[in-house]
């Protein structure tokens, strides 16, 4: 739906498209979102389980004068849930390195799978979260609800308690809620929050949180660390 | 950075490369354009059969795809006397570009020694794709087991092009660049009935293709035109006979800032020199 949007006109605020190495594989994707000839979608084929499927999607996007080479992973949520149940399990090796070398998440919360599933969704997207959480070392979340056009069907103390806990785990996460169906344009899930959770995610990794150095002072009689330019000396 | 004065036309098949090469000719010959034939060009073999279909009032044929033909037209602009190198070629080189991911070394040369180019798109054969995010709703396809159609959309096809050529240049995309000056001309612009300005008619057919363009560009390197450079379909009656009663040359116009009706079609070459 991203490049859907943006092929539609829709743009990332400050965020400007410069070019991809994989068009290709999102007109592929984009495709399955074009309206047949009967009226119908065809819908994105559920991304593969395999433990060795890899799938990257590249953007170039220029801000602020500098060119971003933006790599989206995609994922399997049933190679992410072995993962999070075993982070060494070895039908989760794709899992594994997405997770070791991606510089923020998208973790994603399925509206339709919380309906159908309910306690045992909640159950999943939990432990999903605290693993995430485990070895996140501060890089961002971005907590995205999908098929929140179905969010009035979800009970409502099982999202009270998916929200808890979420806030718990990532108290300083942005939370969103998107839909590849509108209602009109712009359309608050479908147009402006599909956008929302690429603008959100992007500017959290341009500006990343600053860092809390304590500087230590020095405690020495040598010249040469004490030396502080030829300022000291006027 | 400076730039040589090469123009390259890049365009796919049906873009309208050969009509323009043909009319601009006839331009030149008039001699009363910014543009103007020094001398009678040695040799116009490339582009001889459309000037002479023009001039019988019928439409100008597909070039063949493994033809790469060159005429090289001495003229003069503001006093200057050089030869313009009009370089006409199957369109399907270009289409071929993309679709099988690869170039040839008359390409690279191509990319690499035309400063200037010139880029053809015919915006009323540009597909309109009509997916989910405009629908708003739509019910899954019950036989989602098909896959999907193969083939990219026309506006992917402008953007991995002209990714394809800045490569085979060997010009990198980490700053805004200048060179190569890039004029784009939305051809057959007649066909589209439009008030609107080339700009608008861009953003409104390929916005991302735009975008992706000014995010590339510097502002002063890239400009956009409309040219329609037959003026109306030879093949509706009557037409010929106003090609063959009132000559081709007085047929044809650009679509500028400065002027929505500009019949001096060498305007457009002078507009990729003055980028």
């Amino acid at each position: 739906m991203l490049y859907s949007l943006l092929f539609n006109g829709k743009r990332i605020e400050n965020w400007d498209f410069a070019g991809s190495y994989t068009l290709l594989g999102w007109e592929l994707q984009a495709k399955t979102l074009q309206v047949q000839e009967d009226g119908t979608v065809r819908n994105p084929d559920a991304t593969p389980s395999e433990k060795d499927f890899y799938s990257l999607y590249h953007l170039a996007l220029r801000h602020d004068g500098f060119l971003h080479d933006i790599l989206f992973a995609d994922s399997s949520g049933e190679v992410f849930s072995k993962w999070a149940d075993n982070v060494n399990d070895p039908a989760a090796e794709n899992a594994r390195w997405i997770y070791d070398n991606a510089h923020a998440f998208l973790l994603f919360v399925d509206c339709k799978a919380i309906i159908e599933q309910r306690g045992r969704a909640k159950r999943d997207i939990v432990q999903l979260a605290e693993q995430v959480k485990s070895g996140l070392q501060g890089r961002p979340v971005v907590i995205v609800w999908s098929k929140a056009d179905l969010a009035k069907e979800m009970r409502e103390n099982i999202v009270e308690a998916i929200k808890g806990s979420l806030s718990e785990t990532f108290p300083e996460a942005v939370s969103l809620e998107i839909s590849n169906y509108s209602k009109s344009d712009s359309d608050q899930l479908c147009h402006i929050n599909n956008i929302a959770v690429a603008k959100t995610v992007l500017d959290q990794l341009a500006n990343p949180q600053p860092l809390h150095i304590a500087p230590t002072a020095i405690q020495t009689d040598d010249f040469f660390f004490l030396y502080r330019g030829i300022y000291g000396s006027k | 950075m400076a730039a040589n004065n090469e123009i390259l036309i890049i365009g796919p098949p049906r873009s309208g490369k050969t009509t323009f090469l043909a009319q601009l000719y006839g331009r030149l010959m008039e001699k009363k354009g910014k543009l103007q034939l020094a001398s009678a060009p040695e040799n116009i073999d490339g582009i001889k059969s459309a000037y002479d279909r023009l001039a019988d009032g019928v439409e100008t044929e597909p070039t063949a795809s493994t033809n790469n033909l060159e005429v090289k037209i001495p003229v003069i602009h503001e006093g200057q006397e050089f030869v313009l190198h009009c370089k006409d070629y199957g369109g399907e080189q270009v289409r071929d570009l993309v679709a099988l991911m690869e170039y040839d070394k008359t390409w690279i040369d191509r990319a690499k020694t035309n400063d200037r180019w010139i880029l053809f798109i015919r915006p009323s054969e540009i597909g309109h794709r009509f997916d989910l995010s405009m629908k708003g709703y739509a019910e899954k396809d019950p036989k989602e087991k098909e896959a999907p159609k193969s083939g990219t959309s026309d506006q992917t096809h402008f953007i991995e092009l002209v990714q394809a050529l800045l490569h085979a240049r060997g010009t990198g995309m980490k700053e805004p660049f200048d060179t190569p000056r890039l004029l784009i001309a939305l051809t057959c612009w007649d066909e589209l009935s439009t008030d609107s300005t080339p700009e608008a008619v861009l953003q409104q057919k390929m916005p991302l293709f735009a975008q992706f363009i000014t995010a590339n560009w510097l502002p002063e390197a890239c400009k956009i035109v409309g040219i329609s450079a037959q003026e109306f379909s030879l093949k509706i009656e009557g037409n010929s006979e106003k090609y063959l009663d009132e000559l081709p040359e007085n047929f044809g116009y650009l679509v500028l800032a400065d002027n929505p009706k500009e019949k001096d079609l060498t305007r457009l070459i002078e507009e990729a020199l003055s980028l």
